[in-house]
């Protein structure tokens, strides 16, 4: 996996893209994108349990990080939130969870890859373009984010002009 | 909006759904992947198998070959690289090869180490602290029930 700050920082360049693009409310929920960015990480809690307890539940906690489940995780995640909020909480945390899994989708396969198709099927993919440990993915992110922040600041009214329906 | 009967049951559904993955999980997955101590408990099974996995490199030896004790998640398994390989004690490494375990090690056919582990773990706790800070800048905690601080 990426760094942490590499899937936070992601979450909020695409909910500041969204709203440059004039999608309504988008920087209201940067905050829920960046915990479903981070959310297909609960696995890691049974790496943790297995490597200091000797406890081993990853065969259990395997779909915490595979689309299929975060996606359940981030339907329980806003289903308690405020009913007026729950269907973009969800939204959002969603585009957090797709973005986690497609930063680890291009890594070399740390634990064999992404079960993507997981619960169809136990096969692993991973591009393996980067190493878990490089600093290329927040270079990269941290470039967009530079562009976007420089677009804000040059422009504070950019997605005013044209606002579009919220997610 | 959701009355709150169908709030309760979109949280059963979702929780039994999320309940009914991980044991259904817990009972395949063993049949396609092995741990280290079903390898060692079955040799013979597990002779000219592929191996892939990350942990770190213990106990290394460096001369004309790479020998060294893979520890993943606590598991030990020896392991063997037919040249010599700049590994050095605690590295964290992923490793790729062939079980030959009858002999009772992996022969490694490919190596890499993790350089900046310790800087992916520092990156780590800064974003799960910007995390923290933009969640709970625009929502609170009231009744059980998440609500935005500023409505």
């Amino acid at each position: 996996m990426p760094d942490w700050l590499t899937y936070v920082l992601s979450a909020w360049v695409a909910c500041e893209a969204a709203a440059l693009l004039g999608i309504r409310g988008a920087r209201r929920y940067v905050g829920v994108a960046a915990v479903g960015s981070v959310l297909p990480d609960l696995i890691k809690i049974s790496y943790v349990l297995k490597t200091y307890a000797d406890v081993d539940l990853i065969p259990l906690a395997l779909p915490l990080g595979t689309p299929a489940g975060a996606i359940l995780v981030a339907g329980l995640f806003s289903s308690f939130f405020e009913r007026s909020e729950s269907r973009s909480v969800f939204a959002y945390t969603a585009l957090g969870v797709a973005i986690h899994i497609g930063w680890d989708y291009t890594l070399h396969p740390y634990g064999g890859g992404q079960p993507l198709l997981f619960p169809l099927s136990f096969e692993q993919y991973a591009l393996g373009w980067i190493w878990s440990d490089s600093i290329l993915p927040l270079i990269i992110v941290g470039v967009l984010a530079l562009i976007l922040f420089f677009i804000r600041l040059t422009n504070p009214a950019a997605d005013m002009r044209r606002t579009r329906r919220g997610l | 909006m959701l009355p709150p009967v169908r709030s309760f049951a979109l949280k059963a559904i979702l929780l039994t759904s999320i309940l009914g993955l991980c044991l259904y999980s817990d009972r395949e997955y063993g049949r396609m992947h092995s741990s280290i101590p079903e390898i060692k408990e079955e040799p013979e099974r597990f002779e000219n198998v592929s191996f892939r996995s990350e942990g770190t490199a213990r106990n290394v030896s460096v001369s004309a070959a790479t020998t060294f004790t893979l520890v993943v998640m606590g598991d030990r398994i020896q392991a063997f690289y037919d040249r010599p390989f700049k590994l050095r004690e605690g590295d964290h490494v992923i490793v790729y090869g062939v079980l030959h375990m009858t002999e009772g090690y992996l022969r490694v056919t490919r190596l890499h180490v993790y350089k900046n582990i310790p800087r992916l773990y520092a990156l780590s706790v800064a974003g799960l602290f910007v995390v923290i800070w933009l969640f709970f800048r625009d929502w609170r905690l009231q009744r059980l029930e998440w609500r935005r601080r500023h409505a």
